[in-house]
């Protein structure tokens, strides 16, 4: 009898499903005489690279212990099931009987979303405020809401010729440093 | 080159351990560069290499 670890990467469109869908793996497992120590279901997580076009993958980590014999029988299965996209059977020494780092990391990654989400929604409510206030206030105000941009644009145009005006100034004073060397060196 | 964290034991889900040693386009860190010694190196490069396979980690920046 060995130890195995194997990793499943379920089709996302499993998730409404997955309960029946973890149901029946179980059954068939311990059908072909697997003894399940461990089982870390760590849910839908971002994958790295898209397989198959899918963005999204459900992911779970068995922790097995069998015989040798079993493990083909399983590679079989596990070759031809088309509701996953990758699985990985390796043998290890000894079970780890705890979670790893991803389920911490797939619950912050979700949080991080789930706030992502409800600050957006917020933004967009402000948005929405702030559109109809505009409006509001676009309709009483629609002829003095044109004469302060002329005025600003006319000050940038201002600006952009004092810019101009100071380096030449700048690029003038340094050709006279220049001379100034020169002659000081002949 | 800043210092680098390894734990005694790892494997290819501690994926905050083997993000040290890929740079930005996903390549592996060479050990001459991060100092870690062969052993070390040897299960590093092969745990990154699942995690890979398992869309943990990326092959490339590259990736569409």
């Amino acid at each position: 009898m060995n130890n195995y670890e194997l990793t499943l990467i379920v089709n996302q469109d499993l998730e409404s499903r997955f309960d029946i869908f973890k149901e029946s793996f179980d059954k068939s497992l311990s059908e072909m005489g697997f003894d399940i120590a461990f089982t870390e279901i760590i849910g839908k997580r971002f994958l790295a690279y898209p397989i198959q076009k899918n963005t999204k993958g459900l992911y779970i980590i068995y922790q097995l212990t069998g015989s040798p014999a079993a493990v083909s029988d399983l590679e079989n299965k596990l070759k031809y099931d088309n509701s996953l996209l990758r699985y990985f059977l390796q043998r290890v020494e000894t079970h780890t009987l705890a979670n790893s780092f991803l389920t911490e990391d797939t619950i912050e990654a979700n949080k991080k979303a789930e706030a992502k989400l409800a600050h957006k929604a917020k933004q967009d409510a402000l948005e929405a405020q702030a559109k109809k206030s505009n409006e509001q206030s676009e309709a009483s105000k629609d002829a003095k809401v044109t004469e302060p941009e002329q005025e600003s644009e006319s000050i940038k145009e201002e600006n952009e010729i004092s810019d101009k005006d100071t380096e030449i100034h700048n690029s003038g004073s340094d050709d006279n440093s220049e001379t100034n060397e020169d002659e000081v060196k002949e | 080159m800043k210092s680098v964290k390894l734990p005694n034991k790892f494997n290819h889900t501690n994926l905050d351990v083997l993000k040290q040693f890929i740079t930005e386009t996903g390549k592996i860190i060479p050990a001459r560069v991060s100092g870690v010694n062969a052993a070390q190196q040897r299960k590093i490069t092969q745990s990154i290499k699942v995690a890979r396979f398992l869309a943990l980690l990326p092959y490339t920046d590259q990736h569409k």
